[in-house]
């Protein structure tokens, strides 16, 4: 969505709702139970139709906004879970999903003072200081494959956390043991995903500007992302928001992986058996349809026996990273415990992903003990070739 | 007429504590943003916002609410989720009962063939668990998440209502003062459901076609099928409505299809195009004439039973469409030249899956609907056109289905006008209130359902003087869905 958009721009598509209520679960016939909001508390307000009642109503001046609704809008995961299931507010000028107007809410939010307090108040601040998310990334490269020339550029911005800081030296690691030349592109702390998810738009549109002129002196190269965050954020919010943006080949670390395997640049070294179970992250999967080259990844791995959880793909439970709202209480650490619940169902000894905010969720939630069973899928697969 | 009573401010705000005492703070909502998201219908024509929203999990939470509502004789609205909200409009500053929560599969009896299920159970869980059972059920034109049981109290037009018009084999009921009762054989303590119509009155007949005025269903038992060996789909078309509508007829009585349905050209030509993009220019012409190439009517025949009956009875199709001058459409042909159609149809009719049609995506939409003989239906078809046309809304869609064997014939027209164009819409209502009054008299054909704008309720003289005392007897304080404006005084 443009972010120039604003609550009178969407009010028609949103009252197209037909209060269907299928925004908030799953693909029949498992039907499985998606949107986080609406089963903690189920009422019609709790989910994506409930909300385009609420950015129609205050377009059409019916409701003043107030703490609630900000809340509410901070609270929503951002799963996409809605958007994948809805096709009729899309089809309505101008053309944006119901996430897409969450965020509007968000924005709406920001520009009345309304940010929740807590992690969403102390991350605005810092937007608000500096421009930008952390710092760029300090990764090196190793010597040996390190290449200004080469065709792929390794996406590594948001290499801030120590998750991500963990993602950033295996995927280099592994391109090592492939052995093929990249560049690194690390040029600020934040693509603009985050800012974009938050509502922090005023600070946006100067952060995104300035990071496609450094990017595109590489877009006739091949990027490659470990965060589907980011990955998701630059191809289809680029576009909308820059008027100089030609597009870019980009592929995902997990399908650069799958290949390297098929091709036999990657083997795996025979070691112990272990199970694990594979977490769609929510942008990987709905945001950019990549369910098959993390499986495949994993099952080219010796002794590695894949169990899928019950939510799985496109009908996978998020993690509850993005919540930042304080609508329900601890509603990220209840949707992670969820999930972790799900995946000892399975009886899986590893939680493995591919999206750094999955996995520093997990392990926050997770025991003391048990932090070292989550991994980011190239964690694993450096570990194993 | 049945009085009401006009709501003080401080009682609601008495009544809100009670209910939360009764059944529990956090299924009582008074916060503003879910106010306003339950204010209004789906297609946003009243707006309407109620001064409770209340959540029951049980019947005894329903029973409570109830209660306290009508002590204070505070307006009641029940949804089973709103999802056709059309007949469940809030009255202003009244109660939503949303029964969402009510959503457990009690049973699934595969013996006597019913299903007992809450209020707020969707088609697809119900659909998902009677496959899982090698069992279906009737299903409309609704969304995968609307109610099997708030729809069928509204006796639907889907995909079994050629046969097997009555979908509900029992109801549980609360009224407003608390009392419950079952009924059929489910009324004797621990008999089970297998009877709708007991050694007394049905008093699930009264409940049907109620819209939430005589009590509160909490539960019902649904008519539920076995999916038999073979299911088949299959097209015929035809050059004309009314041979179209001989063909339906005959093979009704024939015993042929499960159920059919007769598409008018536009509906199909729709449903195979992007709706988000502008529509083709064939959609905007004059409807009375197809399209070269493009049929007219499209009457879709949906069979099951053993291979060999379904194979022989489509031959039979085959051979009745010849004598009416239609023509029946092999597979590969329909697949080839209609394939969304068709799948929209195979998904529906022979996977017993809910299909949310493109058309679903222009928005709602306003529809007139009328049951009328098949004799009269066929000349009501081009009339209705007319009346239709002269709006000046293209594209124009109706469908058209035998209702018990054929003995009525429900014709639902509808398209999409801009809902912003508020003097259309106005223009709209004012048309479709004369074609009622018109069709009964031309036609012999009555509306499907009540409009709370029409006065069709005091044309049936005695029938409408019983059912008033009827409902004086059980809602005396006139607190159930008053939005309805059935039993109002003005």
């Amino acid at each position: 969505m443009k972010i120039a958009t604003t609550l009178e721009d969407v009010r028609y598509a949103a009252s197209i709702c037909l209060k269907c209520g299928s925004c908030t679960y799953g693909d029949w016939p498992e039907n499985h139970h998606l949107c986080s909001l609406f089963y903690r508390d189920q009422c019609f307000t709790h989910g994506g139709g409930g909300f385009m009642s609420i950015v129609t109503a205050l377009a059409e001046k019916l409701l003043d906004f107030d703490q609630k609704i900000a809340d509410l809008a901070y609270t929503c995961s951002g799963c996409l879970a809605c958007d994948s299931r809805c096709t009729i507010i899309r089809a309505h000028a101008p053309q944006v999903d119901i996430l897409d107007m969450i965020r509007l809410l968000r924005y709406e939010a920001v520009k009345k003072g309304l940010i929740p307090e807590g992690i969403a108040k102390k991350i605005y601040d810092d937007i608000k200081k500096t421009g930008d998310i952390g710092h760029k990334s300090s990764l090196q490269l190793p010597q040996e494959i390190k290449s200004n020339k080469a065709d792929t550029v390794i996406f590594t911005e948001c290499a801030h956390t120590r998750a991500e800081k963990d993602i950033s030296a295996a995927t280099a690691s592994v391109l090592t043991k492939i052995g093929s030349h990249v560049t690194m592109f690390a040029e600020k702390g934040c693509c603009g995903s985050t800012l974009y998810d938050y509502g922090f738009w005023d600070q946006l549109e100067p952060l995104v500007k300035a990071n496609w002129e450094k990017m595109k002196v590489f877009k006739d190269k091949k990027f490659v992302f470990t965060n589907p965050h980011c990955q998701e954020f630059i191809v289809k919010r680029y576009p909308e928001n820059l008027s100089d943006y030609s597009s870019i080949n980009h592929r995902h670390i997990s399908q650069v992986l799958a290949d390297a395997f098929k091709h036999g640049k990657l083997k795996s070294k025979k070691q112990e058996k272990v199970k694990v179970s594979y977490h769609d992250p929510c942008y990987l999967g709905r945001g950019l349809h990549i369910y098959e080259a993390p499986r495949e990844v994993l099952t080219s791995l010796k002794g590695v026996e894949l169990k899928e959880m019950t939510r799985n793909r496109a009908s996978s439970y998020c993690c509850g990273a993005r919540v930042l709202g304080n609508y329900f209480p601890n509603q990220s650490e209840e949707m992670a415990k969820e999930r972790i619940k799900e995946f000892e169902d399975t009886g899986a000894d590893l939680l493995i992903t591919a999206c750094p905010y999955c996995k520093e969720n997990f392990q926050r939630v997770m025991p003391k003990s048990k932090k070292d069973s989550v991994k980011d899928l190239v964690e694993i697969v450096n570990e194993r070739v | 007429m049945v009085t009401s009573k006009k709501l003080k401010k401080n009682e609601m705000s008495i009544a809100c504590q009670e209910l939360r005492q009764a059944i529990g703070k956090e299924k009582v909502k008074d916060d503003e943003h879910i106010l306003v998201s339950y204010a209004t219908d789906y297609r946003r024509s009243i707006y309407n916002k109620p001064g409770l929203v209340v959540l029951p999990e049980s019947r005894e939470d329903v029973q409570g609410i109830l209660k306290i509502a009508n002590k204070y004789i505070i307006p009641v609205t029940v949804q089973a989720r709103g999802n056709h909200s059309l007949f469940s409009v809030p009255s202003e500053g009244g109660i939503v009962l949303d029964c969402r929560r009510l959503n457990k599969i009690i049973e699934i009896n595969t013996d006597s063939g019913y299903a007992v299920i809450e209020t707020g159970v969707t088609f697809d869980d119900f659909t998902a668990a009677l496959k899982e059972k090698g069992f279906r059920c009737h299903i409309p034109t609704a969304p995968g998440g609307a109610t099997p049981v708030g729809n069928y109290l509204l006796k639907p037009a889907g995909s079994l209502a050629t046969r097997h018009l009555d979908c509900i084999q029992d109801l549980e009921v609360v009224l407003p003062d608390g009392t419950v009762f079952t009924t059929g054989s489910a009324a004797f303590p621990g008999v089970g459901s297998h009877l709708r119509y007991g050694p007394y009155p049905d008093l699930a007949a009264l409940i049907t076609m109620a819209y939430g005025t005589m009590g509160v269903v909490t539960k019902a038992a649904i008519k539920i099928y076995p999916i038999n060996e073979c299911k088949r789909v299959a097209l015929v078309e035809f050059d004309d409505f009314p041979s179209a509508v001989d063909f339906v007829k005959d093979i009704t009585n024939n015993n042929i299809p499960e159920h059919s349905i007769i598409w008018f050209h536009q509906l199909h030509q729709l449903f195979g195009c992007d709706v988000s993009q502008p529509l083709p220019p064939e959609l905007h012409m004059d409807p009375k004439k197809a399209p070269k190439g493009v049929a007219y009517s499209l009457v879709c025949v949906m069979m099951s039973g053993y291979t060999e009956t379904v194979e022989t009875n489509v031959k039979v199709c085959d051979k009745v469409a010849k004598r009416f001058g239609g023509r029946l459409l092999s597979d590969e042909e329909a697949s080839k030249k209609m394939p969304i159609t068709k799948g929209g149809f195979e998904e529906l009719y022979t996977n017993y899956h809910q299909v949310e049609p493109n058309f679903f995506g222009l928005g709602a939409s306003p529809m007139w609907i009328t049951m009328s003989a098949p004799k009269d239906v066929k000349e009501l078809e081009k009339w209705a056109l007319d009346k239709v046309y002269k709006l000046g809304v293209t594209p124009i869609l109706y469908y058209c289905q035998p209702f018990d064997y054929g003995r009525s014939m429900m014709f639902r027209i509808f398209f999409f006008p801009d809902p912003r164009d508020k003097e259309k819409l106005a223009e709209i209502s004012k048309t479709f209130g004369n074609m009622f009054d018109e069709a009964m008299k031309r036609y012999k054909a009555i509306p499907m359902r009540h409009s709370p704008l029409g006065s069709h309720f005091q044309k049936t003289g005695g029938y409408a003087e019983v059912l008033t005392r009827i409902k004086k007897a059980l809602d005396p304080n006139n607190i159930l869905n008053r939005s309805m404006r059935i039993f109002e005084e003005d």
